[in-house]
């Protein structure tokens, strides 16, 4: 299995306006320093609270933003800096799903004509006849009946609208689908639904995702690895089975014991972080998390943990499990 | 709060450039010999060599521009064709005039229309609001020629109520000087004021109606502030923001306004004079007139934009303006 | 969720339908009148002054000329104003709007600049300087009122381009590498389009009012039949106290052209901000 996606040192600052009396700008440290491979095939999940950064991380992998440092490879080539051409031929193999299937859809755009300019723009059809039987095929690859390509969004419900997104995003044949939040605005019954959806799609075309939700149930259902972040960075980052079983970081600890799982064995009592999560402006020193740490020490707020291999693909960012422990 | 004082009167000078510049290049580049515009057949050759070396008119653009700014700082405009006497001395008085008229219309306008406005937004739907709502239809519509005509003619011709004309009865008494500058200004008041009503009154409407909907508006009353104090209290002085602001917009639309009212009722304010230039074809003192207007207009908007950066907080805080 | 099509609302909707009948009989009058009805022109054999008759519908002025036909060509001139305004306008405050909106940064800040600064001249006298100036002609005078209307266009498509361009769709079209320029003249355009218009509809009622106050003022083209030029010459003929027709029929048809294209900006305003509670 190669990797697809290869991400060294990414990160993303956001610079804030300067008002007359500060003296230099202050910056939204919205990803500080991402070390990440995407594997071909798998489903990698990214979990965080809001604020965590991981929606940046999808969005810069897309390039909707610019990483301020580090680098992207895609198949080997450095994307981070990408324009014209290049760009170009990077959204054929990199797409994005949303999570607001109110939003994602031009209301003034019927389906059909949604789905077929970017396959027009890109030259995977030569004209309104070949797209309309692309547009076709993509409806029923996604549980849609063709006929619809000639409605409007406001005909459907949201998962409807999701698999019109899902179909949209699709419709260049990416190989990897980044999908931010795509079924936290749905029904529970209906989120099942497209959660399949990704599923079978993943299987019959080969994608490889890169799913950024914040539930973990759905991280249970859907992943094969699964990476935690917080405050910019990466704490945690494991095989599904092996972060559930282990949960070795204390912010993944609290997250899942936070989480309503179907499970009804309790193995602690939940864990209830104190505080809200620090603004980005100003990270805490040493590490990130010790400010609401249930087992922060003294060398927790003064050094910052390394990411590091505690056991074969488990990765976790935590002075409990270094060499200081 | 500083920072945005001083980036406003920036841009307001900076806006007054390019009006200024404008009117500049408009004399100068329209089709025909620009000296006509400030040189007229009636003028001594000693006068035609004076005005020359003024305006620099035998020199470069670039330097006649240089020229011109550097005549406005000194508050030098060139000389009437028809009055033979510098632009700057003719325009001042009748400023004021212009002034007078427009500054009591914009009272009365904002004195009738924010209650009206308000009082339309919280009876919504009901008759009163219909009335006005199909009132204000008909007064953005208005064509000022119109009403001023019908106003005289029912009010000073018919009804000999008001004169028809003018700015004050000649050879009247002292004492009865601002009795008689008050009647002169019945009929053109009331017409700027019908013409701006409507629009100040749609605005204050809207923006109350949007202000009444939002969540803090549900916050008061549920506190149990009474309604009177919900609506004059927390909402007026939010709605009261894009007021203001239109005001600010409106204040071209005024001048527009006052143009042609002081032109029907031969009120001697900048209007009306420019009307006279533009018959005598009289360019220096219509480029002197524009002048003074565009700076007078610059100034009030300059001035609503604070009090509208008072108003909302939000401005002051961010040092910039709100989207 | 059924939303009704925009046409359909709008149908609905009282006030934006009598604007609307208001616009096809201004067209009727303007774009077939001039076909049917003659040119008045000439001294005509018919007397001068006459109150409306059978013969002359709306009486006749000082020369004696129909004014039913003086209203009906005044009719074609005042659409050619508000249509070149309108074509004026929108040629330079969409693009712009929809550029300062969407690429932002330094351009954006610019033109948005510009606009503001444009707003605060006052244009009436600027307008009257350049009539007096290049001469009065019907096309200067529409070009002119287009260069001076847009301004309020740019800002208000900035303002709804800047609420679109953040939103997920526009995003995605971002990311499916649909080309900027795609993006901005059709994927915002067309949602941007409502408030747009609105506006559109008060450029084209405030043109011929400007257009008659200019005529009013004396600096309307004189070879050009104007509604305004026909109270323009009522009012210095003097013949405004008697021959009270020479002034309220071109009155009222210049009322009635603006009110209807503000009652149909009112409606589209309307049907896209229902207030219905």
């Amino acid at each position: 299995m190669s990797a697809l996606l290869e991400i060294r040192g990414l990160k993303k600052y956001f610079g804030l306006k300067k008002s007359f009396f500060q003296r230099e700008r202050s910056y939204v440290h919205a990803l500080d320093g991402i070390d990440v491979d995407l594997m071909q095939g798998e489903t990698l999940s990214v979990v965080g609270e809001s604020g965590s950064g991981k929606s940046t991380l999808g969005r810069t992998i897309v390039r909707l933003e610019t990483p301020t440092e580090g680098s992207i490879r895609f198949e080997g080539q450095d994307i981070s800096q990408l324009r014209g051409q290049g760009a170009q031929r990077l959204r054929q193999s990199v797409q994005m799903v949303f999570q607001d299937p109110y939003a994602s859809l031009n209301p003034r755009l019927s389906v059909g004509h949604a789905l077929a300019e970017p396959m027009l723009v890109h030259g995977k059809v030569q004209d309104r006849h070949e797209a309309r039987e692309a547009v076709s095929q993509l409806l029923e690859r996604v549980g849609l009946r063709p006929e619809m390509a000639n409605s409007y969004p406001f005909a459907f419900s949201g998962g409807q609208r999701q698999r019109i997104g899902i179909a949209r995003a699709l419709s260049l044949g990416p190989k990897v689908l980044i999908c931010d939040e795509a079924v936290s605005a749905l029904d529970v019954s209906v989120q099942s639904q497209i959660l399949n959806l990704f599923n079978q799609l993943k299987r019959d075309l080969g994608l490889t995702y890169l799913f950024i939700t914040h539930d973990l149930a759905v991280v249970r259902y859907i992943s094969d690895r699964v990476m935690v972040m917080y405050l910019g960075q990466v704490v945690e980052l494991a095989p599904r089975d092996a972060f559930f079983e282990k949960r070795l970081h204390p912010y993944s600890r609290a997250l899942i014991s936070a989480a309503p799982l179907a499970s009804t064995r309790r193995r602690e009592p939940k864990i209830i972080l104190q505080g809200e999560i620090p603004n980005a402006i100003n990270p805490p020193s040493g590490c990130r998390f010790h400010t609401r740490c249930p087992q922060a020490t003294a060398v927790c707020q003064a050094v910052e943990p390394a990411l590091r291999e505690i056991e074969p693909g488990h990765h976790v960012r935590c002075h409990l499990y270094g060499p200081a422990a | 709060m500083f920072q945005f004082i001083t980036l406003r009167i920036l841009k307001g000078a900076l806006t007054f450039l390019a009006a200024i510049t404008v009117t500049f290049l408009i004399v100068r580049l329209m089709p025909g010999d620009p000296t006509t515009a400030f040189i007229s057949d009636s003028m001594s050759p000693q006068d035609v060599a004076a005005l020359n070396t003024l305006l620099g008119l035998d020199r470069s653009l670039f330097e006649q521009y240089v020229l011109f700014i550097r005549n406005l700082a000194h508050l030098e405009m060139g000389q009437s064709f028809f009055f033979k006497e510098p632009v700057g001395a003719i325009i001042i008085p009748r400023l004021g005039w212009t002034l007078l008229l427009i500054g009591t219309s914009l009272f009365i306008t904002l004195l009738i229309g924010i209650p009206l406005g308000v009082y339309t937004a919280r009876h919504k739907g009901q008759w009163v609001d219909q009335t006005v709502s199909t009132l204000i239809v008909l007064g953005i519509s208005i064509f000022i020629p119109l009403l001023a005509f019908l106003l005289v003619y029912l009010f000073s011709l018919t009804l000999g109520w008001t004169p028809v004309g003018g700015a004050m009865t000649p050879g009247i008494d002292d004492s009865e000087k601002l009795a008689d500058i008050a009647r002169h200004m019945i009929l053109p008041t009331i017409t700027l004021v019908i013409v701006n009503l409507a629009q100040i009154v749609l605005y204050t409407r809207t923006s109350m109606l949007d202000v009444l909907k939002e969540d803090y508006i549900r916050t008061a009353r549920a506190k149990g502030v009474s309604d009177h104090g919900v609506t004059w209290g927390h909402a007026l002085r939010n709605a009261m923001i894009p007021t203001v602001t239109v005001t600010g917009l409106m204040l071209g639309k005024l001048v527009a306004g006052a143009v042609l009212t002081e032109t029907v009722f031969s009120w001697p304010g900048l209007g009306s004079m420019i009307y006279e230039a533009v018959q005598k074809q009289d360019f220096p003192l219509l480029q002197g007139a524009f002048i003074v207007l565009a700076f007078s207009v610059i100034l009030m908007t300059l001035v609503t934009d604070l009090v509208v950066a008072w108003l909302d907080p939000r401005i002051k805080l961010q040092g910039g303006t709100t989207e | 969720m059924r939303e009704r099509s925009f046409v359909q609302s709008f149908a609905q909707h009282s006030l934006g339908r009598i604007g609307l009948v208001g616009i096809v009989v201004m067209l009727l009058f303007g774009i077939v009148g001039p076909l049917l009805v003659p040119y008045p022109s000439g001294y005509n054999d018919a007397t001068p002054l006459a109150l409306p008759s059978a013969q002359n519908w709306l009486g006749t002025d000082a020369l004696g000329l129909n004014l039913f036909d003086q209203i009906v060509w005044g009719a074609r001139t005042s659409l050619f104003i508000s249509v070149t305004a309108v074509l004026v306008a929108s040629g330079i405050g969409i693009p712009l709007g929809l550029v300062s909106g969407f690429l932002g940064g330094r351009l954006g800040g610019l033109i948005d600049s510009v606009i503001e600064i444009a707003m605060t001249i006052p244009t009436l006298p600027l307008m009257i300087l350049i009539s007096a100036i290049a001469g009065p002609s019907v096309s200067t005078v529409a070009v002119v009122i287009g260069v001076f209307s847009w301004p309020t266009l740019a800002r208000i498509v900035r303002n709804s381009t800047l609420k679109l361009a953040s939103l997920p769709y526009i995003e995605a079209a971002v990311i499916l590498g649909i080309p900027r320029r795609t993006i901005m003249f059709k994927h915002i355009l067309i949602n941007a389009a409502g408030p747009a218009l609105v506006d559109l509809t008060i450029i084209m009622a405030t043109a011929v009012l400007t257009e008659a106050g200019l005529s009013y003022l004396g600096l309307g083209d004189p070879n050009a039949w104007s509604w305004g030029g026909i109270l323009q010459t009522a009012f210095k003929g003097g013949q405004h106290f008697h021959a009270w027709w020479l002034i309220v029929f071109p009155s009222l048809a210049i009322m009635f052209f603006v009110i209807s294209f503000n009652l149909l900006g009112l409606g589209i305003n309307e049907t896209l901000n229902p207030k219905r509670e």
